[in-house]
């Protein structure tokens, strides 16, 4: 063997079995590292010389340096942790929905409706009596507030899952330009797929990347022969090769409320998120919450609708002098059905009272109502029409911005209503005691704050008259839902499916943690580092060598006797 | 030429000689042979491979030694025979000119063949000593920085950036 030879033999052995403990130096280092994948060296000895009475070896090469990954148990622990960082997400969303229905500090929604009910109560068995009529208002305006307050509660929430979910787009994007980035390295190190699965480092770094790019939206990863991956979100493609699709944040909004759609920003395309925390936050802020202010509007409108039908054809202990309606209609002259009234009519009519003060004398004209064929003006007509004809004081009028304004120019001729069987007066706002259509926009009327003796407690059945407010203190019990609940009811079933749903994400998140534990524990025991292993093989290689190393010297008096004595 | 010499037995103990030689080298043939896949086995870290060829280096180092015996005793033999002053530390290089004509150039054949065997695996032997010396020294830094000095090299964070190898020693808070 040339001197040459045995030099470059000592310089591949030596630095074969240095990258060899390298490596596991290398996996120490990493032992609490995330997602590391342990690495273990294959070597390979280079050709040997032939000698005549022996084959002497001429060293040894490092064939590749192995990650020890199992593609199927990383792609399942992605989906894995996909499924978990929804359902975390999910869960969030739905504990703190919870809390904004949570009833039990006695101040909420639950409370007001009662306070309010009991105070209609109170005004029955005192009817003229001021001080009830004043803390009517009041826990009418109390019951409004906590439907504000809630209402303004989900649609903050609402905010802030779009202010995540545009954190989330980010973070998609800044983890797509990574990945992309990382693909153009691994194919530039494996020389465009010739040398597959030897870049690890940048392998290991991209599946780091892709398992936290999958908690924000679930992938497929499809690896291809250069050692690239595509990315796919649903049928969408994210990440091909070295490039990336850039999602964009287009603002738009829903009612009140500034959102953000997710789109691509090559082709404009909507972005849908089907798994992941994104998904999540686009459920939550457009399915779910959405779905909850709905159910929050049907309660307050209800309630809205309900007390206003009694009360606008009750009487207060004074009676009306002049009267505008609430809603505004866009066309006067546009048929009721059409005019996009908050609450349903049908035809029917009502009865318009005219009363004159100096001795009491009551006098009722009849307003039929055809919905089809009866615009807002018609209805104004129709009044001036009958009251006005008898009554030359009572006149009827739509406003500018489409009111209805019914009057009387002689304040010792008032007027009431009764008998509204076609719903119109509280589609119109009329008279009501609530004023709004839903939880953001429900009010005590102004008019009655400034006069409470115009709250209808009675009928027109004089001192001590309570017809009206037992009518509205009935409502407390009635089933004026479609299922039969009562107001309460009706919030506790919604409150009980809060419950029950945020239970169910708190056993599915539980459920899928452990999943996902059991797998990542998998994934450790395949891929992992065990560092006492590696102290282990550091050891053992240590005991190895030094019983390598027993007959050396033996070997070195043995020739040394023998080139002397031969 | 010894007063006492017995050109018989000197012949005889010539051709044992030989022999022993040709065996002796033999041995280190196949000891070259061990001492190679030893070499493999020691920078490809097969441990395995490592244990067998320690046990077969062993049992050929023992036979080396009988036949090294043997090799005293006829080299003693023919030093007295041939009226050596110290036949005891006779060399076989002072033996081959005693020798009759085919025995010496034989005896010279098997020793010459047999330094050049010793070479080779005197070499293949330090050349085995310097990895195990290496080695040893590269397990010892990492055994060291396991237990007592800092983090090797850089990990990556959760987030799949790359963290510092600056940081202090995880090892040490692990182990801790």
């Amino acid at each position: 063997m040339s001197l040459f030879s045995s030099l470059n033999m000592a310089r591949l052995a030596l630095g074969a079995h240095q990258t060899a403990i390298q490596t596991i130096g290398q996996n120490i280092a990493n032992a609490t590292t995330e997602g590391y994948a342990r690495q273990r060296v294959q070597m390979t000895p280079t050709p040997s010389d032939d000698l005549v009475f022996a084959q002497l070896g001429t060293g040894v090469r490092v064939s590749r340096i192995e990650r020890i990954v199992d593609e199927h148990l990383e792609s399942t622990l992605r989906d894995s942790r996909s499924d978990l960082s929804n359902l975390t997400e999910q869960n969030r969303i739905w504990s703190l929905t919870e809390s904004i229905y949570n009833d039990l500090g006695g101040g909420g929604l639950s409370a007001a409706m009662g306070g309010f009910f009991d105070a209609v109560q109170d005004l029955s068995l005192n009817p003229d009596d001021p001080t009830a009529r004043a803390l009517l208002l009041q826990q009418g305006e109390s019951l409004a507030e906590t439907l504000h307050f809630m209402d303004s509660r989900i649609r903050d929430l609402r905010a802030g899952l779009d202010e995540d979910l545009q954190g989330s787009v980010l973070d998609v994007n800044r983890l797509s330009r990574e990945i992309a980035a990382l693909n153009r390295a691994i194919i530039a190190a494996e020389d465009g797929g010739i040398n597959r699965d030897t870049a690890n480092d940048l392998r290991t770094r991209r599946d780091v990347l892709l398992g936290t790019l999958a908690e924000q939206v679930d992938i497929r990863v499809l690896e291809n022969s250069t050692g690239g991956v595509q990315v796919l979100a649903g049928s969408e493609m994210l990440v091909f090769d070295g490039r990336s699709r850039e999602l964009t944040l287009v603002p738009t909004s829903d009612g009140d409320i500034s959102l953000h759609e997710v789109r691509f920003a090559d082709d404009g395309a909507r972005f849908q998120a089907v798994g992941g925390r994104l998904d999540a936050l686009q459920e939550g802020r457009d399915a779910l919450l959405p779905d909850l202010r709905r159910e929050l509007d049907e309660i307050a409108g209800r309630m809205i609708s309900e007390v206003n039908a009694i009360h606008s054809t009750g009487e207060g202990l004074t009676r009306l002098s002049e009267i505008l309606s609430g809603t505004a209609v866009t066309d006067r002259n546009a048929p009721l059905s059409g005019a996009n009234l908050p609450f349903s009519i049908e035809d029917g009519g009502f009865t318009l009272q005219v009363v004159t003060e100096a001795n009491g004398a009551r006098e009722s004209f009849r307003i039929d109502i055809d919905t089809a064929g009866m615009s807002l003006a018609d209805l104004a007509e129709q009044v001036n029409l009958t009251a006005g004809a008898s009554h030359s004081e009572i006149s009827a009028a739509v406003t500018a911005d489409g009111r209805l304004l019914i009057r009387s120019s002689d304040p010792g001729v008032t007027f009431t209503f009764r008998d509204d069987d076609s719903g119109v007066l509280t589609a119109l706002g009329i008279n009501g005691l609530f004023t709004g259509t839903n939880a953001r926009d429900i009010a005590v009327s102004d008019t009655l704050l400034a006069d409470a003796s115009l709250v209808s407690a009675g009928s027109g059945g004089g001192p001590g008259d309570n017809t009206s407010a037992l009518e509205i203190a009935a409502l407390r019990d009635k089933g004026v839902f479609a299922a039969g609940n009562t107001f309460e009811g009706q919030y506790l079933a919604l409150i009980g499916e809060i419950g029950v749903h945020a239970a169910e994400a708190r056993n599915h998140l539980s459920n899928q943690g452990a999943i996902t534990q059991a797998i990542q524990n998998q994934r450790e025991s395949l891929s992992g580092v065990n560092i006492d292993e590696e102290a282990i093989s550091l050891i053992t290689y240590q005991r190895a060598y030094q019983a390598a190393a027993r007959f050396l010297s033996v070997i070195d008096q043995l020739l040394e006797t023998l080139i002397n004595s031969v | 030429m010894n007063p006492n010499s017995d050109p018989l037995r000197l012949r005889v103990c010539g051709e044992d000689l030989c022999e022993n030689l040709d065996r002796l080298r033999e041995l280190h043939e196949q000891l070259l042979e061990v001492l190679a896949a030893k070499e493999e086995a020691l920078v490809a870290v097969k441990l395995d491979e490592l244990s067998s060829v320690r046990e077969e280096e062993e049992s050929l180092l023992h036979k080396v030694i009988d036949e090294e015996k043997q090799r005293l005793l006829l080299t003693e033999e023919i030093g007295d025979l041939i009226g050596h002053p110290t036949p005891a530390k006779v060399r076989v290089a002072d033996i081959v000119a005693h020798l009759p004509g085919e025995i010496s150039g034989r005896l010279s054949g098997s020793r010459d063949r047999l330094r050049e065997v010793a070479s080779q695996l005197g070499k293949q032997n330090r050349t085995n000593r310097a990895l195990i010396e290496h080695s040893l020294g590269h397990i010892q830094v990492f055994l060291s920085r396991l237990v007592n000095e800092e983090m090797l090299g850089a990990g990556y964070a959760s987030d799949g950036h790359e963290a510092g190898g600056d940081g202090g020693s995880r090892l040490l808070d692990r182990m801790g």
